[in-house]
């Protein structure tokens, strides 16, 4: 009889909330119907093969002034190539080196077409707050939303230890070139690596600060109790913590997110490669060998701006005046190169890229 | 509710074929327990209404990758969880979560008061993983095992949290119908002093 009566009761709450979320519930089906009709009319194909569109106006209207350029570069590839200033060549010799005769430029991966106007700014913001495109694929992840990629490294009581990974999606775009060589003054990068399941679950749950959370977790009677009385013969195992995570050496798990065949959830871990790398230049538009910009910030405990906003803004403060140089190696062995420098506004919190020269 | 699964499936097969008429039909089917899974993690309606669209605009450009015969309504749940955990990131080192207060619509007197209460209650003293097992049972109608899997969490664990957060919710809410009768009878005396 109890037990009914605590079902029932149980019950009525939830046909309450259910109730009361389908008063709250917007009707944005008109709106949703007219997205799906402009994508439709974008893509010209079936919906599973479209590329992702704008959801709606809002995003677009957000999302519109994020330009995904880092140094005064193109954001369609080729779009605004002539006219701009060649890559400081490095040979001077009599005869003309492909540098010279073959000046590239940046540009950023984009899903979508930039406005033209960017181009005369020659600084644009770093958070790249919108999906980009490489090989015609969407990596939402790669583009690096600033306040997305923030993880904690280790947490001695007294500070705690971030790494910041902000989103690198640039791209370098001229002819012969063999390879492309990122390099940083500050922090550096990390490799994103595709992770199976079980190895994403082995590292996340290896955290030091996860496993320091489970043991907690166990430890409460009332927890173990109702587990128990459920389940009698659950284990509950803590899992061994990783020693070497946040070293700067082994992977650091990060993220996990819709996979870009949109089926599945993809997991990632990223693992630090030092202060610059390289790729040939055709491996850059290879969605599956991308990397991220990683820089440490360290927050004290007695920090009372709240946890979150103060890390944020200390990675950000980190960031500011790092100096990002892309060069260029061609068939002949000649190279140039191009530096931008990164400026934080903190009137908004955003940080912009700048061409130096 | 096996057949509802069943017709949410057609329609999403419905829509890889370019149909927005099913589109729109999933739409009313599940738009409150995707706005709801939203709404327990972002605690904001108007981001919470951002990701409910977005999430259908997924299941619009991604319906050929739905595998036939499987649970369409857990297919667009983790696909609404995702959108909104991945906005929770991106937000969550911008600004202070709001205050529920400012994020629901002031009430009129055709809300039942008592229900809106509820809702505020479940936002603002359940954590996270509570709000979102108990939206999905109490609003999607799943159960603890589907719960599981679209979150990625033990069954028991999902079983347990979801009891500890209805006794939660249950103790408060008797609360406020405590209040609320208190107030009818006030509001009774003084009419009787006139």
């Amino acid at each position: 009889m109890k037990t009914e009566n605590r079902c029932d009761s149980r019950r009525a709450i939830a046909n309450r909330l259910r109730a009361e979320v389908e008063r709250e519930t917007p009707d944005g089906k008109e709106r949703l119907l007219r997205a799906a009709a402009s994508c439709a009319q974008a893509g010209g194909e079936a919906p599973a093969k479209r590329r992702a569109c704008r959801p709606a106006l809002k995003y677009a209207v957000s999302f519109g002034l994020c330009a995904a350029v880092l140094c005064g570069a193109v954001a369609v590839p080729g779009m605004f190539r002539s006219g701009r200033a060649a890559a400081a060549p490095s040979s001077s010799g009599r005869g003309a080196t492909m540098a010279q005769e073959n000046p590239f430029v940046l540009e950023a991966y984009a899903a979508e077409a930039e406005s033209g106007s960017l181009q005369a700014q020659k600084s644009f913001d770093l958070s790249v707050g919108r999906k980009i495109s490489v090989s015609g694929i969407d990596c939402t992840k790669f583009a690096g939303q600033i306040y997305q990629g923030q993880n904690l490294l280790k947490d001695d009581g007294n500070t705690m230890l971030y790494a910041n990974y902000q989103g690198f999606n640039l791209r370098c775009a001229g002819d012969h070139i063999e390879t492309v060589t990122y390099s940083t003054d500050r922090g550096g990068f990390a490799q994103v690596k595709s992770l199976p399941w079980e190895e994403f679950s082995r590292i996340s749950q290896s955290i030091p600060w996860a496993v320091e959370n489970c043991r907690k977790q166990y430890a409460n009677p009332e927890y173990r109790k109702a587990i128990l009385k459920k389940d009698p013969n659950y284990k509950f195992e803590i899992p061994e913590a990783n020693r070497d995570y946040g070293d700067g050496r082994s992977m650091e798990v990060a993220s996990a997110g819709w996979g870009v065949e949109k089926d599945h959830i993809e997991y990632d871990g990223f693992l630090p490669v030092g202060a610059s790398y390289t790729l040939s230049y055709k491996d850059q538009d290879d969605h599956t060998k991308q990397y991220v910009w990683r820089v440490l910030s360290s927050l004290s405990h007695t920090q009372d701006d709240g946890i979150g906003k103060a890390a944020m803004h200390a990675a950000l403060k980190s960031m500011d005046g790092a100096v990002i140089t892309v060069t260029a190696k061609y068939e002949d062995g000649s190279t140039a190169a191009k530096q931008c420098v990164v400026r934080l506004d903190t009137d908004k919190w955003t940080l912009r890229a700048a061409e130096i020269g | 509710m096996h057949g509802e699964k069943a017709e949410c499936g057609s329609l999403v097969e419905k829509i890889s074929e370019g149909d927005r008429g099913a589109l729109g039909e999933l739409y009313e089917r599940m738009k409150s327990p995707v706005f709801g899974l939203a709404l327990a993690i972002l605690k904001n309606r108007s981001d919470a209404e951002d990701v409910a669209q977005s999430a259908f605009l997924r299941v619009w450009e991604s319906a050929g990758s739905y595998r036939a015969g499987t649970d369409a309504g857990a297919w667009i749940m983790t696909i609404t969880r995702n959108l909104a955990l991945d906005r929770f990131r991106r937000r969550k080192n911008m600004t202070d979560i709001m205050d529920m207060a400012d994020t629901l619509p002031g009430g009129d007197d055709l809300t039942p008061k008592l229900d809106r209460m509820l809702l505020e209650h479940l936002l603002s003293e359940l954590d996270c993983s509570e709000r979102q097992i108990v939206m999905l049972r109490a609003v999607g109608g799943y159960s603890h095992g589907e719960i599981a899997r679209i979150l990625g969490r033990p069954c028991a664990t999902v079983r347990w949290k979801y009891g500890r957060a209805i006794k939660k919710l249950q103790a408060l809410f008797a609360k406020e119908e405590a209040h609320d009768e208190n107030r009818k009878q006030v509001r009774f005396a003084a009419g009787n002093c006139k």
